[in-house]
């Protein structure tokens, strides 16, 4: 067999392969269709915490008192809400609400007032449930299906992964004041999605992002609360709480 | 019998064999990646070797090539030789990118037969896998190389299906 056949070959699968998977593409449902030209600012980019080892881990904290010093974002809540009651929400955490989250998967909390590369500033879980107390919008970047698993409640979905983040953006904005404080939140570690919101976020207008680091394996860890919600996907933050 | 021992001798079964093994290993890869692009493309975005633009585009295409190839060995489908080359660029792309990654420290989630693990997968874990990844690879690109350079004793390639049938009807035979 000539090699010019052999190319001719290759060509012919590739062409098939193509066509049958933009016409795939185009007719799969929303929440799995992706834009053909996506817009991933840092692709080439490694987080210096995945290209490092991770400094060690602090010692346990005591649930009592917070860890670290709070983030001026955080006082200038308290202030604004001093006097208000805060609404409590249940605080189980169901057993099957999450992925199972290794020891090692828990990395040390930011240190105090430090400043994510896009800007936002990073916050702790003693901040960030400061913020949950005072009914701070916290935002979910991971994917649907994780955050159906388990969430913080109230967090809206909001995965940088799918095609309809513009939309959800653009709901975001007709709900919430640009300047209202608001969490935003992945897995941690060598997460980079709620950066990667944080940047999309910060684009559209909003001036008072936290980025809560640590993310939901450490809000887990605390046992804080936590809500299931089955087919979030259609209807984001109306999951049920677990009791 | 003796055909069947011919074909063996010949190299003809055991490149239909390798061909079919690699092809269910390619058609079984593209699976995850078609039911999930979203989180294929988060996977590709990991590796952080791809352009911005360019990663929707592999998320999309990639597994669609790796099925059709996939099934083009399988069947038998003729252009299986033109399928086992490209099966051996990917193979070669994928060594690639996972062997940078690991020479610069950066560990990364295969992402090869199932949904994104990352999150549940420490560091150790990842550099291991990896690791593997790269042997196994290494392993399939030498059946790549079987299928696509094995030449039968006749100094013919293996024959397409086509090619096989048709014995020459006797001169003079009547037409059906």
């Amino acid at each position: 067999m000539k090699n010019g056949c052999i190319f001719t070959e290759c060509a012919v699968i590739l062409g098939v392969a193509v066509a049958v998977g933009t016409g795939f593409h185009l007719f799969r449902s929303e929440k799995l269709r992706i834009k053909f030209i996506g817009h991933y600012p840092g692709a080439f980019e490694i987080a210096k915490k995945s290209a490092e080892q991770p400094p060690p881990p602090p010692p346990p904290p005591d649930p009592n008192t917070p860890e670290e010093p709070l983030s001026p974002g955080v006082v200038d809540m308290l202030e604004k809400k001093r006097g208000t009651q805060a609404t409590t929400v249940s605080i189980d955490v169901s057993k099957d609400a999450a992925e199972p989250i290794s020891v090692e998967k828990v990395e040390p909390g930011p240190a105090p007032g430090s400043v994510a590369k896009s800007g936002v500033p990073e916050i702790g879980v003693e901040e960030a449930y400061e913020f949950f107390k005072n009914d701070a919008p916290f935002l979910d970047a991971r994917r649907t299906r994780f955050y159906q698993q388990g969430h913080i409640p109230r967090a809206k979905p909001m995965s940088v992964w799918e095609a309809d983040l513009d939309k959800r953006i653009d709901d975001l904005i007709k709900e919430f004041p640009s300047d209202l404080a608001m969490v935003i939140y992945c897995t941690g570690g060598d997460c980079e999605d709620s950066h990667m919101l944080a940047g999309k976020l910060k684009t559209a207008g909003f001036t008072n992002l936290h980025i809560f680091l640590e993310g939901f394996p450490k809000w887990v860890a605390k046992k804080y609360p936590v809500e299931k919600s089955e087919g979030a996907g259609d209807e984001p933050a109306g999951g049920e709480e677990s009791h | 019998m003796k055909l069947l021992s011919d074909k063996v001798t010949a190299g003809k079964l055991p490149v239909r064999l390798v061909e079919v093994i690699l092809g269910v290993v390619f058609a079984y890869a593209s699976y995850h990646k078609i039911a999930d692009p979203v989180d294929f493309a988060h996977m590709v975005y990991m590796y952080k070797m791809t352009p911005g633009s360019l990663i929707n585009l592999i998320a999309i295409y990639l597994p669609w090539i790796e099925l059709v190839t996939g099934i083009v060995l399988i069947f038998g489908i003729p252009g299986r030789r033109g399928a086992a080359l490209l099966t051996g660029l990917m193979l070669l792309v994928f060594m690639g990118a996972i062997g940078f990654n690991l020479a610069r420290g950066h560990p990364v989630d295969c992402g090869c037969f199932e949904g994104s693990g990352t999150h549940t997968k420490t560091r150790e874990q990842l550099f291991g896998e990896m690791w593997w990844v790269l042997i196994r690879d290494a392993g399939m690109l030498l059946m790549v190389g079987f299928a696509f350079f094995w030449r039968p004793r006749s100094g013919r390639l293996p024959e397409e299906p086509g090619e096989e049938k048709a014995p020459l009807e006797p001169a003079g035979a009547p037409a059906a």
